[in-house]
């Protein structure tokens, strides 16, 4: 009994030795394929103007990667700092002076992520209770900093900012809006707005299609 | 400048392997393997320190077909990044060359 026993795990270990090293050739012979497969699908989880170069990127330095570990361990990094990528790559940040008479330059910055930015178009377009709400308190959030911002120019600096606020037509502005490899200048945009506010949005219409226009760092 | 870059661990090893020869292009999987910092953490931090303008990259100038490889894209520092790094290495202690003080 112990004889069959015996000869049965001789068989199955035998056959289990040669289906691991069999898988194991194939995980090796493929490692190749499959990262590159594996890098196609993270490059297209990236920002669109982003996708091509930087899968280009990817694929030469998977090339240079010696062992199937180090092949795999690349490529799953590719697939899981993509996501990352884009956000930052998306982020749109707004740096504001604000020239006032009597205070000085208030400075402020706004960022922008994809996430935070979809969410702001879609309560200003759906107009909600909810929605107008969190939009107050986003905009309460950003005037108190800026608040801030004019509070540490000095003593009396805040009470005077306050005081000019009524006259903000006649402040001048230098406002830039940018994201990776693009900015965008929309000083006389705010101007304009301040201005005539029908004039200013059709201008800002004008300015999110050049923002949202295909362009990157890697491709220029 | 330095204030938009959060300085991580892998942002100092990144740095401190680039100041090293601050001229010289690196590939992100030569700067992997110097730094063992794992691509799922080094290409978000390259496109960070680009956005910054520390860093630049360029492709490599060949012809792939004729190479038989993909073109590779190297990474230098800006002189901006220079003095940055400098400054940032200063101060966490540790020397633009060799070994971190503090080990």
């Amino acid at each position: 009994m112990d004889l069959i026993a015996n000869i049965a795990s001789f068989v199955l270990t035998f056959i289990a030795g040669v289906l691991g090293n069999i898988v194991a050739h194939d995980i090796c012979a493929t490692a190749d394929a499959r990262c590159s497969k594996i890098i196609r699908r993270a490059a297209k989880r990236l920002a669109h103007f982003d996708v091509e170069a930087t899968e280009l990127e990817w694929l030469a330095d998977l090339n240079e990667r010696e062992t199937v570990r180090e092949k795999y361990r690349h490529a799953i990094g590719c697939y899981l700092a993509a996501p990352r990528m884009r956000r930052q790559a998306l982020t749109v940040r707004i740096a504001m002076k604000f020239k006032v008479n009597s205070v000085g330059t208030v400075p402020g910055t706004i960022t922008i992520d994809p996430i935070f930015g979809t969410w702001l178009m879609h309560a200003i377009g759906e107009q909600s209770r909810f929605s107008k709400s969190l939009l107050t308190i986003v905009i309460v959030y950003q005037y108190g900093k800026i608040l801030v911002a004019a509070h540490r120019l000095g003593p009396g600096s805040l009470q005077r900012f306050l005081n000019e606020c009524k006259n903000f037509k006649k402040w001048d502005f230098d406002v830039k809006v940018g994201r990776i490899g693009r900015t965008l200048d929309l000083s006389k945009l705010v101007k304009v707005y301040a201005l005539d506010q029908q004039a200013g949005l059709q201008l800002l219409k004008r300015y999110a299609e050049i923002l949202t226009a295909p362009t990157g760092l890697k491709t220029g | 400048m330095s204030a938009n870059i959060r300085m991580s661990a892998p942002t100092l090893k990144l740095l401190k392997f680039m100041i090293e020869s601050p001229r010289q292009g690196r590939s992100g999987a030569e700067i992997s393997k110097a730094t063992k910092v794992g691509s799922g953490t080094m290409y978000p931090l390259l496109q960070r320190l680009e956005m910054a303008k520390w860093i630049e990259g360029e492709w490599e100038n060949i012809d792939p077909s004729d190479a038989g490889r993909p073109k590779r894209r190297f990474y230098k520092l800006t002189p901006a990044g220079q003095a940055g790094a400098r400054d940032v290495l200063a101060e966490f202690q540790m020397s633009a060359v060799g070994t971190p003080s503090w080990t």
